[in-house]
């Protein structure tokens, strides 16, 4: 009987120290998630009716930003949104497929597999600032390219001060520092699918583009699917390298540069809360097609 | 004797193994000419895109090591006429923007690094451990806020966020290390979740029985069996950080680190700026980061795998 009581004081006694100790571990997690993003993401809403010093102004903020897609003198929103969705699409259309091939191409083990990775995750570990200035420098009046045309009696224009060439420069810049990670992250995804499936397949003769086509992407669809997923959900606020080429001039604004723009050149915080909110209200139902699109193109598949 | 040349039985015995080498994988699929031909232009691709990335750091070394006056009136491609490696001691000292010299952004880039990344993951850890091993009322809404966070997508916080820094008091201050503090963020949480949700009951409860109490579990245990994820993590953050030159400029204004100065130095000498200094500037940039990768590089690629994400 005392051995009962002891044993039941004892599990009470574990039990309230288990409570102690999840409520100890949490208590500043959850106090920082209160106040670095309940009460950030609750201020952005209510900046948006409010001017700068906290008067309230009605929807002044938001006619704003609907004003920018047609007649600002500010900011041409219209040219934010192209130029964020073409961003978007390049990512999703070039650089993705782009990354799934090469992985793919690794994991067959081309010669050279490990150098070639190292190689193309460059980029990955090494700052923007330093990126662009080497790319700047090579692109540019003094750099190889510019001497290599002088050689040929030719004139190089530097594309990136150029308005019909300076988003293609930065598309192209994307594209030679953009896929490093995703290269691991699929290889190592394609590495757990199980060998037995393509000794079957090569049992049928399958090919190396159905191989591709028909058994890894299936069986990593759903790691596309979580990263597609993240990258829609911060199509408006990506910045990308703006700041360091062009300063959103020569054609090349963005909304998540146009937001930076606002708030931190211009001290105009509640116009960039306000151009927030409205692409919040896009980017939610853009962010649950996605998920859905992405369900039934791919499926679910165990292995 | 190398362990690849053995293999090693239930018993525990090492015996040879016939051949020294691991047998070649079959060949699943019939090397075809159109194989092949797909391969050696893939290949051909990929040798240029290696060139084009490595290049250009060369080109960077070889300029950072000429005089100003050498760089402008001579063609960039050309060798040094004499390899000024002492730039590489000068840059810390010439090197200067708003009144903060090369060695105080070196500094700057050490402490916010270092910081955010012993808070950032030692409280990513706190927190996927506890969802993850423990069962408690607030769990699983604590998970799908977690996920939430992740996929709902909310723009334009980072205006009120700014706006915050100003109420709080650490705009411009090194406190803003503790917005680092949270530990829910995404692909942490997500590996470290499927990291200690993976790890057998047996140690805990052999712990328990031995009367260790759950923060010990935690510390002398649990930490130590996650060290893999928690080194790649680590390089990953220390990395992301050392690199950030957003943070710095929005809200940092008075430590800039590295990337900061870099941009900052571009900016303020556009017309009139030494250009072998700045190169210099780049290459030291670049070197810790190198180092600590290659240091890393194997625990680094073998944790890196998007945790609890099948595919």
């Amino acid at each position: 009987m005392e051995n009962v009581a002891k044993k039941g004081k004892l599990t009470l006694n574990r039990k309230a120290k288990k409570r102690l100790f999840i409520i100890a571990m949490l208590t500043i997690p959850v106090i920082h998630f209160a106040v670095f993003w309940v009460w950030v993401n609750v201020d952005s809403i209510l900046l948006v009716f409010q001017n700068n010093v906290g008067g309230w102004i009605g929807l002044e903020n938001l006619r704003w930003v609907f004003t920018s897609f047609t007649d600002n003198p500010y900011l041409d929103m219209t040219e934010a949104t192209v130029n964020t969705l073409i961003f978007f699409a390049w990512n999703m259309f070039v650089e993705l497929p782009i990354a799934v091939v090469l992985a793919y191409v690794f994991y067959k083990n081309i010669p050279g597999n490990k150098f070639f990775t190292v190689c193309l995750y460059i980029p990955c570990i090494i700052t923007p600032t330093v990126m662009t200035t080497v790319y700047k420098n090579f692109i540019g009046s003094d750099g190889p390219i510019a001497l290599m045309y002088a050689a040929m009696g030719k004139r190089w224009v530097y594309p990136v001060t150029q308005d019909s060439t300076s988003m293609i420069s930065l598309l192209i810049y994307q594209i030679w520092t953009g896929y490093g990670l995703n290269i691991i992250l699929f290889r190592s995804a394609m590495n757990r699918i199980p060998k037995e499936i393509f000794e079957s397949a090569s049992l049928d003769g399958i090919t190396i583009g159905k191989e591709l086509t028909k058994i890894i992407v299936p069986l990593i669809w759903p790691m596309m699917t979580t990263m597609i997923i993240l990258s829609v959900a911060s199509i408006f606020n990506a910045q990308g390298p703006i700041l360091l080429f062009t300063n959103g001039d020569y054609g090349t604004m963005t909304i998540g540069f146009s937001m930076y723009l606002q708030y931190k050149v211009y001290g105009m915080v509640s116009r960039a809360a306000a151009i927030g909110l409205i692409f919040t209200c896009i980017g939610i139902p853009l962010v649950f097609f996605t998920r859905w699109i992405s369900g039934k193109i791919g499926g679910e598949y165990e292995y | 004797m190398s362990t690849e040349n053995t293999n090693v039985y239930a018993d525990g015995a090492k015996k040879k193994r016939l051949f020294s080498k691991k047998p070649k994988e079959k060949e699943l699929i019939k090397k075809t000419p159109a194989f092949i031909a797909v391969f050696a232009v893939l290949f051909i691709i990929l040798v240029l895109h290696s060139a084009s990335l490595i290049y250009p750091f060369v080109w960077l070394f070889l300029n950072s090591l000429k005089t100003n006056f050498e760089y402008i009136s001579n063609s960039s491609l050309l060798l040094p006429k004499s390899w000024l490696f002492k730039n590489y001691l000068e840059v810390f000292t010439v090197f200067e923007v708003r009144g903060t010299n090369f060695l105080m952004m070196f500094f700057n880039s050490i402490w916010w690094s270092v910081g955010n990344t012993v808070v950032g993951v030692f409280m990513g850890c706190v927190v996927s451990y506890v969802v993850a091993r423990y069962d408690f009322k607030a769990k699983n809404i604590i998970y799908g806020v977690i996920m939430f966070t992740m996929m709902f997508p909310v723009y334009g916080a980072g205006a009120a966020a700014y706006k915050q820094l100003f109420t709080l008091g650490i705009y411009d201050s090194p406190l803003m290390i503790i917005k680092s503090a949270g530990g829910y963020g995404g692909f942490q949480f997500l590996m470290l979740y499927a990291f200690f949700k993976g790890l057998p009951k047996d140690y805990m409860e052999a712990a328990e029985i031995d009367g260790a109490g759950d923060f010990l579990i935690f510390i002398r245990i649990m930490m130590p069996l996650a060290i893999g994820p928690i080194t790649a993590l680590s390089v990953v953050s220390f990395v992301n950080c050392w690199n950030d030159y957003m943070t710095p400029i929005i809200a940092l204004p008075s430590f800039p680190g590295l990337a900061t100065g870099l941009y900052l130095y571009e900016q303020a000498m556009k017309n009139g700026m030494n250009y072998p200094m700045y190169f210099t500037g780049t290459i030291v940039t670049v070197i810790p980061v190198i180092i600590i990768f290659s240091c890393f590089q194997s625990v680094f690629l073998n944790n890196m795998s998007v945790g609890g994400l099948k595919g």
